[in-house]
This record gives structure tokens, C-alpha cells and sequence, in this order.
């Protein structure tokens, strides 16, 4: 839905002037912050960017830009300190 | 202290356009630079004329990029407050005056794929900056300006000779007019319209854009209001424990500036929102003329905006 409307913004239509409503699945589209790769269908927080292999912590941080949520590295201050991963919205 | 951060400058440029339009040229006084500013941007210009400090917005109309010197254009207005009229006959090269930092509430949507200005009289300003900005970026633009008459047509001859294929003038006074319609019609998805000039034109390019079909967020605005005189009034303000008396001539904004109130500002004209203030309790009618305020906050009597706005009636407290 986000990259559809990611389309229709690159067109010109501002995304206020689109209409969603959201059906489905409610897994996320993550980029991760420290290699830009993207991660699709995350269903559990945390996860692990299938790009560069970091521990990500899925943030409610949201770019129309990108059509992307965004993650973070959990583990920087104290590495392999992970918590244990349970879904998006338990 | 209220306003944008001050910037002390000397006048070192004044330029008669013709009979309405002097511009003005600002370097700042200590020889140093002044910052970048984006196109829309306006600067307030503080007047000491007299006993009264008068404190006006003009849209900045140099190259946003250039940190040397800010110019601004004037048009005369002889049934103002008496702004424009100080700036055309006080003001002399070599002046030292007093500016704010540049405040910008009619910025460009870089995420336009096209830029329409529609430009009536005076406000052409601002598009003259927008211009130069989207010069440097190699943006798409195209100007429709309507102006009174040749001879009142200021920028014309320097916009029409450097963008002969973007820039479109009208002649009031040769019947010519914007075909606002079809010029909306023509243009491709994406483009956003930035409309500056008299209320009427605004009002028009709002109202057909909304009739044809455009997004709201597509349409910009800019319309500085001038403070407008009217009968005195009393206000209590209920946190500085003050009545002060609102005359004639002045807002009720610079009433309370009068009387030691620091009360919040930006624009001075109505666009902003910076100074809106609570109103506690009254008994009469409200004479709102911002453009900040939606209707239904107008009809409540529990909001109004100083800087334009006035008051008729017995009793009036303001939380300020």
C-alpha cells in the first residue's frame, strides 16, 4: 500500500488527496538506518536486516518517501544484548 | 523579546521603479553577512516615525544565496497607516534601520514538478526571489503577472528580457486578464499554483482551483494584511493585569506593544498565527480580518488575532 502510494506521490498527486485503508497482513516494509537495505514482511520486532545482518528494533518511524518503516540497531551500546523477538504488535 | 531575532542594517540602495514602487537595498551594518533566506521568505522592517514604532513585513526580493544585501520593494500606499508613505519619504542612503531574520510562510513545495506563480500588482515580490531560487536548481516555473499598466509594471521588462518563454504579463488597462481556467486545465499533475496579490485575486484563484477539481495542499497563498484603523476600544489584559486603550490608528497588537506588553508576533499581517490569543470574556462584536483563523473559531469568541483584528463593544479580556 505504502509503495503504491509511493507511485501515485511520484506522479504528482499529494498523499493527501489518496485514500487507503489497510486490509491483510500487518507485517512491515523496514530500512535499515545504518546499510539503507530493505526488509520486507517483518512480522517480529526485533529482527534481523536481511542486508547487513544487524539486530533491528522496528520503530513506528514511517517514510512516505522511502514507503518504509524504520530500523534501528538494538544491540550498538552492548553488543548480542537482544531481546528475545515477539510480533510487531503483541 | 517577541519576533524573529533582529539584524541592525544600513540603507545603502534606493531605486524609484516608478510613480507607486521605490526599492530598497539593506547591508547589514557591521560588514557582516547576512543569512541565506528561502524564496517567500519576508523580513520585518521597524520604523521609528516619531514617537510610534511601526513594524512592517516585506517579502525579500534579492537571490536567496546572497549574504551581502537584502532589497525589498515598497509600494506607496497613501491611505495606509502610514508604513510605506515613512519608507518612500524618510528614509535615506545611509540610513540606520532595524530588520528581522527572514521568516518564510510562503515557501515553495519542492516536491512540485512544476511551479505556476500568479502575481497581481505588488506582489510580484516574492516570486523574484522564488524565481532566482528555482533558477539555481533548474526548476520548472512559469510566471502569469497582471499588473495596472505599462507604466506600473514593475520587474516587468527584467522578468519578460531573462524569461522571455516563462514569464506572462497582463495589462489592466488593455483589458488583458489571466484565463485562469484553461491555464489550471493545461498544466501537468504535480504542478502547484502560488498565487500573491489583492484579496479578490486570491479569493478567485482559491475558489476556481478548488471548483476545478485541485488538492488544497496544492495552492498557495500569501496576502499581507496592513493593520485598518478603526474606533478605539478598551482591553483588560488579564495576565499582565493591565487596561489599555486601543486607539484609532493602532492594532491592538501594537497597543500592548505600547504598553510594555511582550506579546507574541511574526508577520503582522494576519497569516502567521504567532499571536493568537485567548479571549477571556467580552460583551460586543469582534471585527476579525486574519486569514489564520477558521470560521467557526471566528463565531466563537474565544480566539483573535492582535495584529489585525479589532473589537467593538463594553467589555473585552484577553488572556495576555
Amino acid at each position: 500500500m505504502g509503495q503504491a502510494q509511493l507511485e501515485a506521490t511520484n506522479a504528482g498527486i499529494p498523499h493527501t488527496a489518496i485514500q487507503c485503508e489497510h486490509r491483510g497482513s500487518v507485517a512491515r516494509r523496514m530500512q535499515c538506518v545504518h546499510c539503507k537495505g530493505i526488509t520486507e514482511d517483518v512480522e517480529v520486532d526485533p529482527f534481523i536486516c536481511s542486508h547487513c545482518g544487524l539486530n533491528l528494533f522496528v520503530r513506528d518511524h514511517y517514510s512516505r518517501r522511502i514507503a518504509a518503516y524504520q530500523g534501528v540497531c538494538i544491540d550498538a551500546e552492548d553488543p548480542g544484548n537482544v531481546p528475545p523477538s515477539k510480533g510487531i504488535y503483541e | 523579546m517577541s519576533g524573529a531575532q533582529k539584524i541592525a542594517v544600513t540603507v545603502t540602495e534606493i531605486v524609484p521603479l516608478n510613480e507607486l514602487v521605490t526599492r530598497f537595498k539593506f547591508k547589514p551594518t557591521d560588514g557582516s553577512l547576512l543569512p541565506t533566506f528561502s524564496g517567500g521568505a519576508h523580513t520585518v522592517v521597524e520604523m521609528k516615525d516619531g514617537a510610534i514604532t511601526r513594524l512592517n513585513p516585506y517579502s525579500l526580493m534579492s537571490d536567496p544565496m546572497d549574504q551581502t544585501a537584502y532589497t525589498i520593494s515598497v509600494r506607496r500606499d497613501d491611505v495606509g497607516r502610514g508604513g510605506s508613505l515613512f519608507l518612500h519619504r524618510n528614509v535615506k542612503v545611509g540610513d540606520q534601520m532595524t530588520i528581522s531574520y527572514p521568516v518564510n510562510l510562503f515557501s515553495l513545495d519542492l516536491r512540485a514538478k512544476k511551479h505556476l506563480f500568479l502575481a497581481g500588482g505588488i506582489g510580484i515580490t516574492p516570486f523574484i526571489a522564488q524565481i532566482k531560487q528555482l533558477e539555481r536548481t533548474n526548476g520548472r516555473w512559469e510566471l502569469h503577472y497582471a499588473t495596472r499598466s505599462v507604466a506600473l509594471g514593475s520587474y516587468v521588462d527584467e522578468l519578460t528580457t531573462k524569461h522571455p518563454n516563462e514569464a506572462h504579463i497582463y495589462y489592466d488597462d488593455q483589458e488583458q486578464r489571466i484565463d485562469l481556467k484553461n491555464l489550471l486545465d493545461g498544466q501537468p499533475l504535480g504542478t502547484h499554483v502560488y498565487v500573491c496579490g489583492p484579496k479578490g485575486m486570491i479569493d478567485w484563484v482559491r475558489k476556481t482551483a478548488a471548483d476545478e477539481g485541485w488538492p488544497r495542499e496544492s495552492i498557495h497563498y500569501e496576502e499581507f494584511l496592513a493593520p485598518k484603523s478603526g474606533k478605539p476600544f478598551e482591553v483588560k489584559l488579564a495576565i499582565s493585569n493591565k487596561v489599555i486603550q486601543v486607539g484609532e490608528d493602532e492594532s491592538l497588537l501594537e497597543a500592548m506593544e505600547r504598553e510594555g506588553v511582550d506579546a507574541p508576533y511574526l508577520c503582522r499581517g494576519g497569516a502567521c498565527g504567532q499571536c493568537e490569543t485567548d479571549v477571556i470574556d467580552y460583551r460586543g462584536n469582534f471585527i476579525h480580518r486574519d486569514h489564520w483563523l477558521e470560521d467557526a473559531d471566528h463565531k466563537s469568541g474565544k480566539k483573535i488575532m492582535p495584529c489585525v483584528s479589532r473589537f467593538e463593544g463594553k467589555t473585552l479580556v484577553l488572556d495576555r
